[in-house]
């Protein structure tokens, strides 16, 4: 057992006092009482003249065990869950993704195949068209705003939401405009033509819907991985 | 297991470190070893709480205080009692028994 502490600890308590004297405002008198008090009682414990007490005992435990939350983490029951394929993000976002191409790509599509060729002043088509247009932006914006809004926060899926259910609305109403453009000459359409609006119409509701439903369960944040980092390196 | 209530430690605190002074000069850690080791589980003292008690009591005039050397070479600042302060302590061990005599009388206390 030492009688004296060696020049490493003497070197920490006067660090420690230090700081003290500094914070506290001591004197140097005062500065160097408390060490002295933090010298005595490390040399009492080298001694084995103090008894660690209970809460010191576990403070001990608990610092030598090292990072007990990341190894409790580790040998949790999570880490034998399966890794969900997509994370609750990931969907929202290749759900939109998804919608935004279909609706953009595929109704001004249908529409142009089964349209009139503009004449005069403003065609239907045209005004149907931009109306189309006009719904998407505002639905896509929403959709893919809803992808990165954090869906534990009730106000930002509020906002997603206010962009997207009018947008629904307008695209309806676009629609049914666009079908009432192309119906003039709808001897022209053929059956497959009608079929393939209708197959538009019902994708872009069941994903927009989906992406709804997404937004109005929130549940527990599933975008961090369950896995420990040790296991991902 | 401490059983004290803190609001009785905390009235006693300077007679008990006048108490352990009046054996002899001492320093902040032997004195509060002391009233730990006395206190026999009762409470135990937080250590750094001993040393504004032993400034105020310095200031009050109850005790003295000189640097002194110890045979390792480490400066001690060494707490005794000055006549105030002994005067004080008999005051205030008085001030104890009566108020013991009062406890027995109204609260029943039995000390058989």
């Amino acid at each position: 057992m030492p009688e004296q502490l060696d020049e490493a600890a003497l070197k920490q308590i006067r660090q420690i006092t230090q700081e003290l004297a500094r914070q506290q405002g001591l004197s140097d008198d005062d500065a160097e009482e408390i060490g002295g008090h933090l010298e005595d009682k490390l040399l009492a414990y080298f001694r084995g003249e103090t008894r660690i007490t209970l809460e010191d005992a576990l403070l001990l435990a608990r610092a030598h065990f090292g990072d007990v939350a990341g190894v409790a983490k580790q040998v949790s029951h999570k880490r034998y869950l399966p890794e969900p394929r997509w994370t609750r993000h990931q969907t929202i976002v290749k759900t939109a993704i998804a919608t935004a191409v279909s609706t953009f790509i595929v109704l001004p599509g249908a529409l142009l195949l089964f349209g009139d060729p503009p004449r005069g002043s403003f065609h239907p088509m045209l005004v149907a068209a931009t109306i189309i247009f006009a719904g998407l932006g505002v639905l896509e914006s929403g959709v893919l705003l809803a992808a990165r809004a954090d869906l534990k926060s009730p106000s930002q899926r509020l906002i997603a939401g206010l962009f997207i259910v009018p947008a629904l609305a307008v695209l309806v109403m676009a629609l049914i405009g666009g079908i009432g453009a192309v119906s003039a000459h709808w001897d022209m359409a053929t059956r497959g033509g009608y079929a393939m609006i209708a197959f538009v119409v019902l994708v872009c509701l069941f994903g927009h819907a989906m992406l709804l439903l997404l937004l109005s369960h929130p549940i527990q944040d599933d975008s961090t991985s369950n896995v420990p980092e040790q296991q991902l390196a | 297991m401490n059983w004290a209530s803190k609001e009785l430690v905390g009235a006693s605190t300077a007679m008990l470190v006048l108490g352990v002074l009046k054996q002899g000069a001492s320093y902040g850690y032997d004195i509060v070893r002391q009233i730990n080791e006395q206190a026999e589980g009762a409470f135990t003292w937080q250590e750094g709480t001993i040393y504004p008690i032993l400034h105020k009591l310095e200031k009050k005039g109850l005790v003295q205080c000189r640097w002194q050397e110890s045979p390792t070479g480490r400066r001690r600042k060494y707490y005794s009692l000055t006549v105030e302060g002994r005067a004080a302590l008999r005051d205030g061990v008085r001030q104890w028994e009566l108020f013991d005599q009062l406890m027995i009388r109204l609260a029943g206390v039995n000390h058989a």
